[in-house]
């Protein structure tokens, strides 16, 4: 009698299952929290000067108040380089990682598509990383946000920002994961493109930063950022924000063809283990 | 899934719904009607439903500040006591200690439905007060148990509100001003109309207070500044009397609301929040942009610098918020320039 190979679903599950405990007590979770956790050690500190008495920070003369801190800790630290930094360092090694320890030969005998393994370990990359940063981001705001703030008018910002690193996690995971299935050395690439080409492009006026993710996702950022310099005032001027629904379109579109092409890059590839 | 991943997975969900619960209290607390009963002033009681702008003065804590003490140098003491002597003489009132806080209510915006009230909280010898009115041409009248006091001068500041206003749709009772205690310590003086309405709003709990919108303005103001007024900038866009050609140019804002501290310097906040998104980020670019000028035109004086980098435009969304501070150092130098008849200039 032979068995019927189990579904997509539940074998991506299946590999969700096996992942997720040997992604979260990896090392590559210690470099994740100690990226998380400097932002969560700052907002400590900050706080505890301030109940010690230490007056708000002040930049040139205008007075820090713990939303405009929030603020920018989320623009510059979360969605800058915290989900940028952790979608290349995740989503490039779902599969890199199994090819280098060679295990992925026991992970393709099994009778499941190929794709269903991509696709429950980057189930366990995301929840990895959203129970890593989420957290991290709630105890922020809670310590930064009082102070010259109130928590009741913040928090319609602080869902805003959960969904939007959420999303950030989601599509960085997602277009590096193809990265990683597609790229000898995913890694490397996925480097150069986050802080080379998205850097570089986002800085300029034109076009081409519409082929970047960073683009439509600080589109969706709700702060908006002090702008007392002349660099930020520049930049502000060459800043195109477009519409909610585009970038969401944008960002579920990369994300759903990204992970397509990566199914299918792991599905039609031979992966020849080096000796 | 390991034991430990379970317990890990399961923690950090509990961190993130405590934040989450606590955020939802918070944002609701604000919301609830026993809440904001007591949050703004007391005043806000008087003000109906329909008060499309509000202004509050903390006169004690602003008379009493540093900025304020540094005013007064100013002023020959001789002129300021003499002032002072003549209206404590008139109504038994010192306006430096016997007030406390002012706070004024605009109703509508045009029409037969706008007025105005502004309402003195202090210390106030009422009996004299009254005597001096009703000494000089005033009729004292009762109304739903308050006291009014009616003058044919005050019928000049209805007047004054008919020619500023919309004049042709003024009843007679719009254009007669009066002048009542509301409370003991509270004085209220308007359009007569107006003023029964801030009666009637008291006497029936319906008030300014149930404007979700205005109250969420009011709070926000009131924790920045003990001088602020909130007002519906849509309001006034919408006025008939205003020229079609000029409202063109009216930007699209809702509502304006600007609040300062104050004490030994001056901290302000200026929020406005347009109709939509785009407005709101249009204007942000024309303040940056407006404030980038503002750098490049006012060269190397440090004290000009100082004073535009002190300005700080943040907001999100609808909204658009510009933050100033103006030190006690600045503040120094400006009086001592206006104490030297503006002669010189800055810092060299």
């Amino acid at each position: 009698m032979t068995r019927q190979s189990p579904g997509f679903l539940y074998a991506s599950l299946r590999v969700f299952d096996v992942s997720i405990s040997e992604m979260l007590w990896s090392r590559r979770t210690v470099f994740m929290g100690l990226v998380v956790g400097l932002p969560v050690l700052i907002a400590v500190a900050v706080r505890l000067l301030i109940e010690m008495g230490a007056p708000l920070g002040r930049v040139n003369n205008v007075t820090l108040g713990g939303p405009t801190i929030f603020g920018l800790m989320m623009w510059a630290i979360f969605v800058q380089f915290c989900v940028p930094v952790l979608g290349v360092f995740y989503g490039t090694s779902l599969i890199a990682d199994e090819v280098e320890d060679k295990t992925i030969t026991y992970l393709f005998t099994r009778p499941i598509p190929r794709s269903a393994v991509l696709v429950g370990k980057y189930l366990a990359y995301l929840v990895c990383t959203i129970f890593v940063v989420l957290p991290a981001v709630v105890l922020i705001w809670l310590l930064i946000v009082p102070i010259g703030g109130s928590l009741g008018q913040g928090f319609p910002d602080l869902l805003k920002d959960l969904g939007l690193l959420a999303l950030g996690l989601v599509v960085y995971g997602a277009l590096f994961a193809l990265v990683g299935a597609v790229f000898k050395r995913p890694l490397l690439a996925g480097l150069v493109f986050v802080f080379g080409w998205e850097t570089v492009v986002m800085a300029l006026p034109g076009t081409l930063k519409r082929f970047t993710v960073a683009f439509y996702l600080r589109g969706l950022v709700p702060h908006t950022m002090p702008a007392n310099s002349p660099m930020s005032i520049i930049e502000s001027l060459f800043r195109e924000t477009p519409p909610l629904t585009l970038c969401l379109f944008w960002l579920v579109t990369i994300t759903l063809v990204s992970l397509y092409l990566a199914g299918r890059a792991v599905t039609n590839r031979e992966y020849v283990l080096e000796q | 899934m390991t034991r430990g991943t379970r317990r890990f997975l399961v923690g950090s969900s509990v961190v993130v719904m405590v934040g989450l619960a606590t955020g939802l209290v918070a944002y609701y607390n604000g919301n609830l009607t026993f809440a904001r009963a007591s949050a703004g002033p007391a005043e806000l009681a008087y003000l109906p439903p329909e008060t499309t702008g509000v202004a509050f003065a903390n006169v004690r804590e602003i008379m009493s500040s540093a900025f304020v003490q540094k005013i007064r140098a100013l002023i020959p003491a001789d002129e300021l006591g003499t002032a002072k002597a003549e209206l404590q003489a008139q109504i038994g009132v010192d306006i430096e200690r016997d007030i406390d806080t002012v706070c004024a209510g605009v109703i509508g915006t045009s029409g037969a439905t706008s007025g105005g009230v502004v309402m003195i909280r202090g210390r106030f010898n009422e009996t004299s007060i009254e005597a001096l009115v009703t000494q000089h041409g005033g009729k004292v009248e009762n109304y739903k148990g308050k006291r009014l006091i009616t003058h044919p001068e005050f019928a000049n500041i209805g007047e004054g509100l008919a020619v500023h206003g919309d004049g042709l749709n003024m009843t007679p009772e719009k254009t007669t001003g009066a002048l009542a205690f509301f409370e003991p310590g509270l004085v209220a003086i308007g359009d007569m109309a107006t003023v029964k309405k801030a009666i009637d709003s008291a006497a029936s709990r319906q008030n300014v207070t149930s404007n979700d919108e205005l109250m969420s303005f009011v709070l926000d103001a009131e924790r920045t500044g003990n001088a602020w007024s909130v007002g519906r900038f849509d309001a006034v866009a919408n006025n008939p009397d205003i020229p079609a050609e000029i409202k063109q140019h009216i930007p699209p804002l809702k509502w304006v609301s600007a609040s300062a501290k104050f004490d030994a310097g001056i901290t302000g906040n200026v929020r406005a929040d347009a109709v939509d998104d785009k407005s709101a980020e249009d204007l942000r670019a024309i303040v940056n942009g407006g404030l980038a000028a503002a750098r490049l035109m006012g060269g190397q004086e440090p004290q000009v610098e100082a004073m535009l980098s002190a300005l700080q435009v943040t907001g999100t969304g609808k909204t658009v918020k510009v933050a100033f501070t103006i030190s006690p150092e600045l503040i120094d130098k400006l009086l001592a320039m206006a104490k030297g008849g503006g002669a010189g200039h800055f810092g060299r």
